[in-house]
């Protein structure tokens, strides 16, 4: 069973939590429709992603930066004590 | 034995030609470069050559020939979507899979059964309803059925899921029915090849040349090519081909699982699919049951298989049959899903002139093959996108105009 090692709650079930997608930063400061669509653009190649990830018992959400190529976990932050830089 | 069989037994020289041709070397130029020789790219090839008469076409794949997601899929054709573009689009398909055998000369095993999608829940069956709509509105054979007409077509079923989640009524779909996934891209490959249409297998695109917003050529592992069109037809490898032509990205790449069980009599005759328990199966000519569930929880470039997805699957197949209990896994595998946000594909034209898309298949291509090589062969041809595909196009996400086909295209293969 995959597991996240988490520095905050600790090693976990990877099943406990829930991917929400690449990270942007932060809430949509800009709401014009260019904006929005920007959204669904990206670079969606294997490499180092960022990412928000939802843990369901602890109600606590994380950016986690992923290998897409590999699955290899490399950094777990909690997502209020992270700066908001998103994914590149 | 079949006599044919002994015949070549006895014959010093093998008779029987070989079903494509790989020339030694690529050509200096071709008019359409297809990136990908899965079903979709060989469909193209040859629907290019035999209804525009563009011959000169090379098809090019990393890999072999129908070794990604058309032969990793799970064999089901129907067409019972929810939004009118996807129903038209896939009646198209549907139509087009019925006499393929007899046009590419080869048998497809193409076996009618029947398709459920059950509904376990009120919503689920609003859902249903409104797709049984749709679908009759476009005269497709899809309606609203009881509890009772699928214990009749299935005896086997426990209708009360194990007390859990009671099946209520389903969509059935009358031309639901499964193929043989390999024969697809096998027949097409065939029929392109004896058009003039080269298939190069092992052969990697490692860059696209753009001059002015214009396809000029393909470098690959073989050398350089010129080419003025290049249709990339690579489910589960299309960000990269987006890059290399300098486009971003509306697709994700998220694992998509399934496995089959031991063989065994046949007892299962239609196709049963359970959203809401994100699990469905059919029975294949080998009488192993095929068994599939919803996408991996997150994006991943790899096709590996999980114990998770298995235990998961089989503890939701058990609520629908308990009698499987016994029943031995035989194997499982993956295949990389190009993932869209509202579970539509992408495809036609993009940004960069002669650099055409079929890609944004996710769960959902396998179906579609035929009516994808006939429309994109369209719309390579002619710089124009067919009309079954102009709601398919990449700048629906600009537009903010997307077309939300999750509830008929996710799990329900």
């Amino acid at each position: 069973m995959k597991q996240f090692a988490c520095p905050v709650i600790g090693r976990r079930p990877a099943g406990e939590f829930i991917c929400a997608g690449s990270s942007i930063g932060g809430l949509l400061q800009d709401d014009s429709s260019a904006a929005r669509a920007a959204i669904y653009f990206g670079d969606a190649t294997a490499r180092v992603k960022r990412e928000w990830w939802y843990h369901r018992p602890s109600h606590l959400w994380f950016v986690i930066a992923r290998d897409t190529a590999t699955d290899e976990v490399e950094t777990i932050e909690l997502m209020a004590a992270c700066a908001a830089t998103p994914d590149a | 034995m079949s006599l044919r069989l002994l015949k070549y037994a006895f014959n010093r020289d093998y008779a029987e030609p070989r079903w494509f041709n790989t020339p030694a070397t690529l050509k200096h130029s071709y008019d359409v470069v297809i990136i990908g020789a899965g079903g979709h790219g060989l469909a193209a090839a040859y629907y290019l050559a035999t209804q525009y008469g563009i011959r000169n076409v090379a098809v090019l794949d990393k890999g072999y020939l129908g070794g990604g997601n058309t032969g990793r899929n799970t064999t089901i054709v129907r067409s019972n979507y929810l939004t009118p573009e996807g129903v038209r689009f896939y009646d198209r398909s549907v139509r087009l899979f019925e006499s393929l055998a007899g046009e590419l000369d080869i048998n497809l095993f193409y076996s009618k059964r029947g398709h459920f999608t059950l509904a376990h829940n009120e919503s689920t069956l609003r859902t249903l309803r409104w797709r049984a709509e749709v679908n009759k509105h476009h005269g497709i054979d899809s309606r609203l059925v009881g509890p009772d007409d699928v214990k009749r077509a299935c005896p086997q079923i426990d209708l009360s899921c194990g007390g859990q989640h009671a099946i209520v009524g389903a969509l059935y779909h009358a031309p639901g029915a499964i193929v043989r996934h390999d024969a697809v891209a096998w027949g097409y490959a065939r029929r392109a090849s004896q058009s003039g249409v080269e298939i190069f297998q092992h052969t990697a695109v490692t860059g696209i040349d753009v001059t002015a917003g214009r396809v000029t050529g393909v470098n690959t592992t073989r050398g350089k090519i010129k080419t003025a069109k290049v249709l990339s037809a690579v489910a589960g490898s299309t960000p990269a081909t987006l890059k290399m032509a300098g486009l971003k990205s509306p697709v994700d790449i998220v694992p998509l699982q399934a496995c089959v069980t031991e063989p065994m009599k046949p007892w299962l005759e239609p196709i049963i699919v359970s959203g809401s328990l994100h699990v469905y199966l059919s029975q294949s000519a080998r009488g192993e049951l095929v068994m599939g569930a919803a996408v991996d929880p997150a994006e991943l470039h790899a096709t590996r298989s999980s114990l998770e997805f298995v235990t998961a699957l089989a503890d939701q197949m058990l609520d629908l049959f308990p009698f499987l209990a016994g029943v031995k896994i035989n194997r499982q595998w993956a295949g990389m899903a190009d993932m869209t946000p509202d579970y539509a594909p992408v495809m036609g034209k993009t940004a960069v002139d002669g650099f055409y898309l079929d890609a944004g298949w996710g769960t959902w291509g396998f179906k579609a093959t035929p009516v994808c090589g006939e429309t994109m062969a369209f719309t390579v041809a002619h710089d124009t996108p067919h009309r079954l595909i102009e709601a398919f196009g990449m700048e629906r996400f600009e537009r903010l105009t997307v077309l939300g086909e999750k509830s008929a295209a996710a799990v329900g293969h």
